[in-house]
This record gives C-alpha cells, sequence and structure tokens, in this order.
C-alpha cells in the first residue's frame, strides 16, 4: 500500500487527470499510441520532480509538462503532412453523404485541427476536448487569460472559415 | 452552441483512455514509484514551505478567539523561535504547557493545509492516532487521571468519526479502491493500538485503565472492517484488468514488506529487555502473514486473481499491524521496565543457560510482580488447559477452532511445576515433564491463535535466543 502522503495525492491525481491528459496528447500529436507514451512520460516526469519538491497544482503542473513533452516531440517531427496522418489510419472523406455526417465531423474536425497553427491548436484543444477554462489555460501556459481567450476566439473564427470552405 | 464547430469539437473528444490502458500505465507508475522513492519531511511538522510564509502567520489564523495572556506569550516565543517550540511540542503531552501548542496550532495548521480528501482522511486519523497515543504514554508513566482520559477519548472519538466519514466519502469520488485501503489500513493501526492498550492494563493490573478509550477504539475498528468489507463487495464486481500482472506485481510487493517485517522482528527479540508478551503475540502475527501469504500464492496459481488480492491485502494488513506494533514498542520504550529488581537474579548461578532461562523467567516475573505488586518469583498456574482461541483466519490450526477477527480475550493458563526446578540447567528440563515449562500465564489476545503446544515451543525457542 502506498504509504505517504505524497504518493497518496499522485496516484488520485492519475486516477484523475490520466483521460484528460491522454486526449490532450490524442488531439495534438494525432497518433493514439504516441499520446500514451506521452501521457504515461507526463506522469513520471512529475514524480521525479514530486521526489523532493513539493507541488501547489498538481493539474495545471501535469498539464504543463504535457505540452513540454508534445512541443518537443513535435519539434522532432516537424512536417506533420496530411500524407502521414491518412497514414496512421485517418482517413478524411467528402461530407457528401448527410447520414454520414457524425462519423465524418470527427475526422472533420481533426482535420481542421490540422490546419490550424499550432499556438492555435493548442488553447483550442484545450478548452474543448479537455474542457478547461480560459484561467486555468492562461496558468498552465503562463500567459494572461485575456491572451488567451483572444487566441481561443481567433482559433474558431479559423476553424469557422476551414469548416465552411466548399470541398 | 453558436456554431457548429464547438460542436463538432466536442464530438470529436470521445476518444478515451481504456480501463485497460489505464491500469496497465497505473501498474507501470506504481512500480517507478517504488523505485524512486519520494523524499518525506522528517516529522508532520509544518508544512510552512508549501506556502512560503512564515509559520507565524498561519499559527494566528489558526488559533482559537479567546486566549489568555500567557497563550500570546506562547505565541511569540514560537515565532520568535522560528518554530522551534512548534517542533518541541510535538512531544508533548496533556499536562505539558507545550500541549496547547501541539494540538490548536501545530495540528490545525497542517489542517488547514491539507487539500485533497484523501490527504484529509489520513491527516485526520493520525490525529486520531496522537491522542491514543497520548493515552498510552500517560498510562505507562502512571499519569492517566480520569478526566485526561475522558478528554482525550472525546477527542479520539471526534476525530476518529472523522476521518472515518472521510474514507467513506471516498466512494463518491468513484475512488473506490483507495476507500477500502484507507479503511483497512486505518483498521490496521487501531488494531495494533488495541494490543498495546491491552498490554497495558495487564501491566499495570488494572483492565479499567484505558478501557473506555480501548472500547472506542475497538468500535472503530468494527466500523472500518465492515465498510472495507462492503467496499470490497463493490470492487469486486468491477471490472478485472489484467490482473495476473497486477498479483504478480504485489506478491513481490508483500514479500518485501513481510521480509523487511521479520527483520524488525529478529532486531526487536535481540533486545533482552522488550516486552516478552508483545513479542510472543509477533512471533504469531509473523506466522499467521506468512501463511496468509501463502494462500494467496495458491489462489493465484489457481488463477483466482480476485482472491489472490485481496488475500495480499489481508497481509499487508497483517503486516502494518506488526510493524506498527513494533514501532510502538519502540517508541513508548515497551520494555519490561518496570522494576528489573534483582529478585530473582540471586538464583541465577554462573551458568549462562540457568541465567537465560531466568532471564526469561525474570522478565515474566517481572510482569507477575507488576501484578501480585510482590517480589517472588512464583508461577501460578491452574491446571487449566482450555484454551480459547480468537483470531485471525490466516494462522488455522485444524485442531482449533477459529473465529472470525476476534473482539475477545481469554485466558489460557497451564500447568507448570515449581520455582526450584527453574534452576536448573534448561536442556535437562526441556523434555521432562510438564513441569519442566516455564509456563507463564498466556493470554490470548484478540488476533492471535495459541495452541498450548505452540506455545511450549515458543518459550524454548525464545531461551534458546536468549541463551546466544
Amino acid at each position: 500500500m502506498p504509504s505517504s502522503l505524497k504518493e497518496q495525492q499522485f496516484l488520485n491525481a492519475y486516477e484523475e487527470y490520466s483521460d484528460a491528459i491522454f486526449r490532450h496528447c490524442v488531439f495534438r500529436v494525432y497518433d493514439r499510441e504516441k499520446a500514451r507514451e506521452l501521457m504515461q512520460e507526463t506522469f513520471t516526469k512529475t514524480w521525479v520532480y514530486l521526489i523532493d519538491k513539493d507541488v501547489q497544482h498538481l493539474k495545471a503542473f501535469l498539464y504543463k509538462t504535457a505540452n513540454n513533452l508534445i512541443i518537443d516531440y513535435s519539434r522532432k517531427k516537424k512536417e506533420e503532412s496530411l500524407d502521414a496522418i491518412t497514414e496512421q489510419g485517418i482517413e478524411f472523406s467528402k461530407d457528401d453523404d448527410p447520414d454520414m455526417h457524425d462519423i465524418i465531423d470527427g475526422k472533420r474536425a481533426i482535420e481542421m485541427l490540422n490546419h490550424l497553427e499550432e499556438q492555435y491548436r493548442e488553447v483550442i484543444v484545450m478548452r474543448y476536448v479537455n474542457g478547461l477554462k480560459p484561467r486555468e489555460i492562461a496558468e498552465i501556459l503562463g500567459e494572461s487569460k485575456n491572451a488567451i481567450s483572444v487566441r481561443i476566439n481567433r482559433g474558431i473564427k479559423k476553424l469557422r472559415a476551414v469548416y465552411e470552405t466548399p470541398r | 452552441m453558436k456554431h457548429p464547430v464547438k460542436n463538432i469539437l466536442k464530438e470529436a473528444g470521445n476518444m478515451h483512455l481504456t480501463e485497460h490502458e489505464k491500469a496497465s500505465t497505473l501498474i507501470m507508475l506504481k512500480s517507478f514509484i517504488a523505485d524512486h522513492p519520494a523524499h518525506e519531511a522528517v516529522r508532520d511538522l509544518l508544512p510552512s514551505r508549501h506556502i512560503g510564509q512564515p509559520y507565524g502567520v498561519y499559527s494566528l489564523l489558526a488559533l482559537p478567539a479567546q486566549r489568555p495572556m500567557f497563550v500570546t506569550l506562547i505565541i511569540a516565543l514560537v515565532l520568535a523561535s522560528g518554530g522551534g517550540v512548534s517542533y518541541a511540542a510535538e512531544m508533548s503531552l496533556p499536562g505539558d504547557s507545550l500541549y496547547g501548542i501541539k494540538v490548536h496550532v501545530n495540528e490545525n495548521v497542517k489542517s488547514a493545509l491539507t487539500f485533497s480528501a484523501h490527504s484529509q482522511a489520513l491527516w485526520d486519523a493520525q490525529r486520531a492516532e496522537r491522542r491514543l497515543k497520548e493515552v498510552e504514554l500517560l498510562a505507562v508513566e502512571d499519569a492517566l487521571t480520569a478526566e485526561r482520559e475522558a478528554d482525550l477519548e472525546q477527542r479520539f472519538k471526534m476525530r476518529a468519526r472523522q476521518s472515518y466519514i472521510e474514507a467513506e466519502q471516498l466512494t463518491q469520488n468513484k475512488n473506490m479502491p483507495s476507500s477500502a485501503m484507507l479503511h483497512a489500513r486505518f483498521e490496521a493501526r487501531l488494531r495494533a493500538h488495541e494490543h498495546i492498550l491491552t498490554r497495558i492494563q495487564e501491566q499495570q493490573n488494572d483492565l479499567q485503565l484505558g478501557q473506555r478509550i480501548k472500547s472506542a477504539v475497538q468500535t472503530e475498528i468494527e466500523a472500518h472492517t465492515t465498510a472495507r468489507a462492503q467496499k470490497e463487495i463493490q470492487t469486486e464486481a468491477q471490472t478485472q484488468i489484467d490482473m495476473e500482472a497486477e498479483t504478480k506485481k504485489k506478491e513481490a510487493e508483500v514479500k518485501n514488506k513481510l521480509e523487511h517485517a521479520e527483520e524488525s522482528l529478529r532486531q526487536l527479540i535481540t533486545k533482552e529487555s522488550a516486552d516478552t508478551q508483545l513479542k510472543i503475540n509477533l512471533n504469531l502475527r509473523v506466522d499467521a502473514a506468512k501463511e496468509s501469504a501463502v494462500k494467496a500464492n495458491e489462489q493465484a496459481e489457481a488463477q483466482q486473481h480476485s482472491k489472490a488480492l485481496k488475500k495480499l491485502q489481508d497481509t499487508e494488513i497483517i503486516i502494518e499491524e506488526i510493524d506498527t506494533t513494533i514501532k510502538l514498542m519502540n517508541d513508548l520504550g515497551f520494555t519490561s521496565k518496570k522494576d528489573q529488581k534483582e529478585k530473582s537474579s540471586s538464583k541465577t548461578g554462573p551458568q549462562k543457560e540457568s541465567a537465560s532461562t531466568t532471564d526469561d523467567v525474570q522478565s515474566n516475573n517481572t510482569i507477575q510482580s507488576d501484578m501480585h505488586m510482590g517480589a517472588h518469583t512464583q508461577i501460578t498456574i491452574q491446571a487449566d488447559t482450555n484454551v480459547n482461541i480468537s483470531g485471525s483466519a490466516a494462522s488455522a490450526d485444524p485442531d482449533f477452532s477459529i473465529q472470525q477477527h476476534g473482539d475477545f480475550s481469554a485466558k489460557s493458563e497451564i500447568t507448570a511445576g515449581h520455582n526450584d526446578e527453574l534452576d536448573e540447567p534448561h536442556p535437562s528440563n526441556s523434555n521432562d515433564s510438564p513441569n519442566s515449562n516455564t509456563a507463564i500465564e498466556i493470554e490470548t489476545q484478540s488476533t492471535a491463535t495459541m495452541p498450548i503446544i505452540k506455545i511450549n515451543q515458543q518459550q524454548q525457542t525464545e531461551t534458546h535466543i536468549q541463551t546466544q
């Protein structure tokens, strides 16, 4: 049985946030397996930090760590061409068929996200996939709440533009 | 939603971790943690470093509104000393002047800074335990007045209830495994205290000493046992995920802990002055733990993983009980320290063996003499060989009936012979007659099984060790 307080808190955080962190990674790197790895690494890195330091807000810390890992990873995989994504099994189809609407929307969303620049994708995913409040996002990214709100709105506008582009 | 884009994103957010993936990462994390343990703070002191503010600010916030002058003085002292006073206060007992700081300042500060429900539950349980320890320390020093006992009993009950409720509430946060674990853990620690309290009662020959608190402890133990059983039923109904790996991991963990506990016990045994009664008890608990582990292994082999895991958890509880008992024994200086008078030493010849025997007897005699307030080396026995067993299901001896985690203690006494024979060198004593054993009054406590035969052997083993 875990014996220390810290350990308990850490494991509780895992219970609570592992899924959210995972999803955050998925929507940034478009690779489920990789997302799992990144999630795992997020937690191990956090634990290493916790060994001799304390963390005030574990949730924010986890997101920060995940974010950094994602950025490092993206730098390695600089060119993220649509081709690469297709190879991983995410296909894009024309949404002519209204019955296919639901399935397509999900994939569409991913495709659309990909059109965004990293900075917008970051906040959009955090806001709408992870359900974080702008205040929280601001803390994670170390920016002001206003800047974040602005960026989110701009991101949405851009997405909308992509969405409404006739295919 | 104003525009469909946001909607779409929400729909898309259906990628989730599967239970299996979540669990397997968890297993990996746990093993990682085991390999890289955290550095804990030395004592559960003021976590002022968390906030980065001087301790002083919090002491003011935590204090009750009305304070007599001298308390204000104490606060000033604390501030001036930079926390040194509060550190000293940690060891204080009711009656000491610094006790107020310990309870009202230190503990409240820590409460104020504990965040999650889980840590809160742990901390409240700790506070409850502190009250128990205070009772124990006072009782051992013969300073437990009715007034103090009542006060501590009340505080203990309050905190214990608190921690119970918090452990229960973890269910609502879908943290069911943690909830059961908490209940189990509290149960284990409370049991250890129960042993110690019982022992103190015996040593002081006063079965009323701390009896009210002991009953309160027993009530709590029962509550936790029930709650844990409930949780376990609920948990078992949930998914079986990669149980095998989990079981293997757990087995290794438990094996480790058991070895560690055995080592501690070995060290304790070499201390001649340590209380024999408790040593015997501990040995039996170790056996119980081993048997439990073996059973768990069998179940794992038979692919009954959830059963095995539960068994392993039971084993862990026993081990935690053992560890806590040993720790308490050390902390309280729980030796037969009272009156190591040379009562029976005069009978000791230069013979090592008989000396050791006498030592053994002496330590037991010491207990006796406490009880009879006399200075004689006689051991009173009756020819009553009935043994009541109550005990953990784990250490089952098929010849004896077993009951569940018992809550009664019974006395079983054994025939023994006259003292004169105690002088004789031990080996010649060993197998002659029932008289030859340095039998003592044995009490079966609530978690020990005490077959008569086993005890005799135990005796000899003990004596042998002392001979070395």
